[in-house]
């Protein structure tokens, strides 16, 4: 391997690392909110009236008609926009950038969740009823359970989805993992080397997530 | 002595379709009333209003004196809050024609899930009740199995011991042993009849003839949303007056 390659992996590698950290934590950072708005809307869809139904159906159906890149220019120019318009503030282009990210996931989750829930039988949550639990109960002790079990695999691959995306917030500036190796490749023309090492990366992280989600996936289908 | 469920001209409908014409019914404590009739008769949605699984349009229905699902105050009806609902449908223990044990629970845990949280037992209390009501329907062995592992005639045998946990004071069986194998249909029959033996109040949607004939009390015969014809087992059975029910059995004996 050359040599000049593994000496500047090895001076920036305080850089490096920093910047994988950023991806790691906007990844984490948008999954997480992602996940939680995106089981509310589904359960909106799953039991709500019309009106809501139709009002969760044309948010999920704009964001995943988006492109991410779109997405993240539409937040970081659009948004920002506006806000500073009617707000006096605008968010930094990490915010920006968790913000689209999280919206993507939020869609994502809420389509798995609301089919998750609606082809469990309805006798499950008669059955619930007739022992005299409770609408939260049912969902707590009885939906939940098998729908997180039949979501998995799926909100695993969507996960994968995220950190890849994070390489978009590079083109709004936020100093995410891509970024420094774009610049660390042009500045030492080292672009094959560095290219190739942002690809094992990005490689070992989802994979990770990948074996994480087996895991989950194992501890869930003892039955 | 005043009846556990009584039902006063009770009327339901799907839409435009009146399922349930006017019902009036009365069980008394301790006794076995089996409900027959031919499918689309009303028989299964009479049963699912009384522990509220549907709601109905007007009428009536009280278990031990406790007005169901609705509360009426000066001309006007109200239906009670989901929580007031939720207490009153433990009253009843309900046992599904499939069975709808919760497949992510092992046998003990789908017992024990309504006694924790809905009757706020502690833990211990609760799997010691759980293990009482599987060992009475012949599954001590088998509390640890999830339903899966479990035959058809076990889990619905599982699914009578959920029920049966909750100390209701009316038990509903929607036509309990309908999805079974032939040869499973014996040992739940063998553990309804051990229950009405006992004494326990039942209210049984059924096709099981043998069972109305030998366990019942009283039979009722539903037919297009109304009470066609109601008596003593062996006075309908064998000497029916309505010719639908002439029918019915005419068939339901080939």
């Amino acid at each position: 391997m050359n040599e000049d390659f593994i000496n500047t992996l090895i001076t920036a590698s305080p850089y490096l690392l920093k910047a994988l950290w950023f991806t790691i934590s906007v990844s984490l950072m948008s999954i997480f909110i992602g996940t939680a708005f995106g089981l509310l809307l589904g359960l909106a869809s799953a039991y709500g009236g019309w009106t809501t139904r139709l009002m969760v159906r044309i948010y999920v159906d704009i964001v995943r008609g988006i492109p991410g890149l779109v997405k993240v220019f539409t937040v970081f120019y659009l948004v920002n926009a506006v806000l500073s318009e009617f707000a006096g503030f605008t968010l930094s282009a990490l915010a920006c950038g968790v913000l689209a990210l999280s919206f993507h996931a939020s869609a994502q989750v809420s389509e798995m969740a609301r089919g998750a829930i609606q082809a469990l039988s309805k006798g499950q949550t008669e059955a619930g009823k007739a022992i005299g639990l409770r609408f939260w109960q049912i969902q707590f002790y009885v939906i939940y359970p098998q729908a997180i079990r039949q979501v998995l695999p799926t909100w695993v691959t969507s996960s994968t989805e995220i950190v890849k995306g994070t390489t978009l917030l590079s083109l709004i500036s936020v100093p995410e993992f891509f970024i420094t190796i774009r610049e660390l490749a042009a500045r030492e023309f080292l672009y094959i080397e560095f290219y190739g090492f942002a690809m094992l990366v990005y490689f070992i992280l989802n994979f990770s997530i990948e074996l994480f989600g087996a895991h989950l996936e194992r501890r869930y289908s003892r039955y | 002595m005043q009846p556990i469920l009584k039902i006063n001209a009770l009327r339901k409908s799907f839409g435009d379709l009146e399922v349930l014409k006017g019902i009036d019914l009365e069980v008394e404590k301790g006794q076995v009333v089996s409900i027959i009739g031919s499918s689309g008769s009303g028989k299964t949605t009479l049963l699912r209003c009384v522990n509220l699984l549907e709601e109905f349009e007007s009428g009536q229905i009280a278990i031990d004196g406790q007005n169901m699902g609705y509360r009426e105050a000066g001309g006007r009806r109200k239906m009670l809050s989901e929580a007031e609902r939720a207490k009153q449908r433990a009253l009843t223990g309900m046992v599904f024609q499939t069975f709808n044990l919760f497949p992510h629970l092992t046998a003990l845990n789908n017992v024990t899930l309504g006694l924790r949280k809905a009757l706020k037992k502690p833990r211990s209390d609760a799997e010691e009740t759980a293990a009482y009501w599987l060992d009475r329907v012949g599954l001590g062995e088998r509390k640890d199995y999830y339903p899966s592992q479990l035959s058809g005639g076990q889990q619905q045998r599982v699914g009578i011991a959920r029920a049966l946990a909750m100390a209701p004071k009316l038990m509903l069986f929607d036509e309990a042993t309908s999805a079974l194998d032939p040869e499973l249909v014996g040992e739940v029959l063998q553990v309804m009849t051990d229950l009405a033996s006992e004494g326990m109040t039942m209210l049984v949607v059924t096709h099981e003839m043998t069972f109305a004939k030998d366990a019942s009390t009283r039979v009722v015969f539903m037919n297009e949303g109304v009470i066609a014809e109601e008596g003593p087992p062996d006075t309908l059975l064998t000497n029916p007056q309505h010719p639908r029910l002439q029918d019915f059995l005419a068939r339901s004996q080939r």
